[in-house]
């Protein structure tokens, strides 16, 4: 699993997750990630380069969306590929964070 | 029975694991390289592997050992133990995981989803539900040694 930063305007961050979101991954991952939601308001998590995700990998998410609602703002799921957006929606992710195809909105989704 | 053991025969391949994360990923390639070789229907394989996944995951970070089970299964060792069996026929699928951990109906527990809203929400435990979600059936025998389930998979 691998986690890449990458710098956007309006003040959202982006984080790219790559690889199997599994057990051993979300364990790997979830004190960065969890920095990172502390530390951002709005967040938006890159998941195309996601091939998996296991109910501790939601876990992840979850606390992530936590913090930055915390923060007064919003995290934001972008691009998951068709099996791991079929977990994600299984589980009702989609009630508490937004999931998108459309990155050309995600500014408007974030109220930028 | 061993912990090396990986039997194949004609539609049927079992292998044993110890109970621990590293380990899930190593049933996780098994399994996804029987998938391979076997033709399996892509949302089969991967419906094995949430299921497989979110299994093992409760064994690993649940289960306690028996108390006085460690003369016996699989390998004597004293130790948690997983062994997995896949059963392939035209129709379905089965993949059946035994443990030798303390008795636990995985049948009876709360299959828990996402029902509220965020600040109200406590993460974790929707494990139970995708298994319920990415099967077409799902039984639990307690066995002499500890548990059994059975996972089905349609075609």
């Amino acid at each position: 699993m691998r986690l890449s930063l990458t710098p956007m305007e309006n003040g959202i961050t982006r984080v790219s997750l790559s690889g199997r979101l599994d057990v051993q991954s979300a364990i790997e991952i979830d004190d960065e990630f969890t920095k990172l939601a502390n530390e951002s308001k709005n967040l938006l998590v890159d998941l195309s380069g996601v091939t998996f995700i296991a109910s501790l990998g939601i876990r992840t998410l979850v606390i992530g969306a936590k913090a930055t609602a915390t923060n007064g703002g919003k995290m934001v799921l972008l691009n998951p590929q068709p099996n791991v957006e079929q977990v994600l929606r299984t589980s009702h992710v989609d009630t508490v964070m937004p999931i998108t195809h459309d990155a050309a909105s995600v500014a408007q989704m974030f109220g930028r | 029975m061993t912990l090396s053991l990986q039997k194949q025969e004609q539609g049927h391949w079992e292998r044993a694991f110890k109970a621990n994360v590293s380990e899930i990923a190593s049933a996780a390639s098994w399994i996804e390289s029987i998938a391979a070789s076997a033709g399996f229907a892509d949302t089969q394989a991967f419906s094995m592997q949430v299921c497989l996944e979110e299994l093992m995951s409760n064994i690993v970070r649940h289960g306690k050992e028996r108390s006085g089970s460690q003369s016996s299964w699989p390998s004597g060792s004293g130790h948690l133990r997983i062994a997995i069996a896949i059963d392939a026929d035209a129709d379905r699928i089965t993949m059946t995981i035994e443990d030798n951990a303390r008795p636990f109906d995985l049948g009876k527990a709360v299959a828990k989803k996402i029902d509220q809203p965020l600040d109200q929400l406590e993460p974790g435990g929707l494990g139970i539900h995708l298994i319920k979600s990415f099967s077409s059936a799902m039984e639990y025998q307690r066995t002499e040694h500890g548990n059994r389930v059975t996972v089905e998979f349609k075609g």
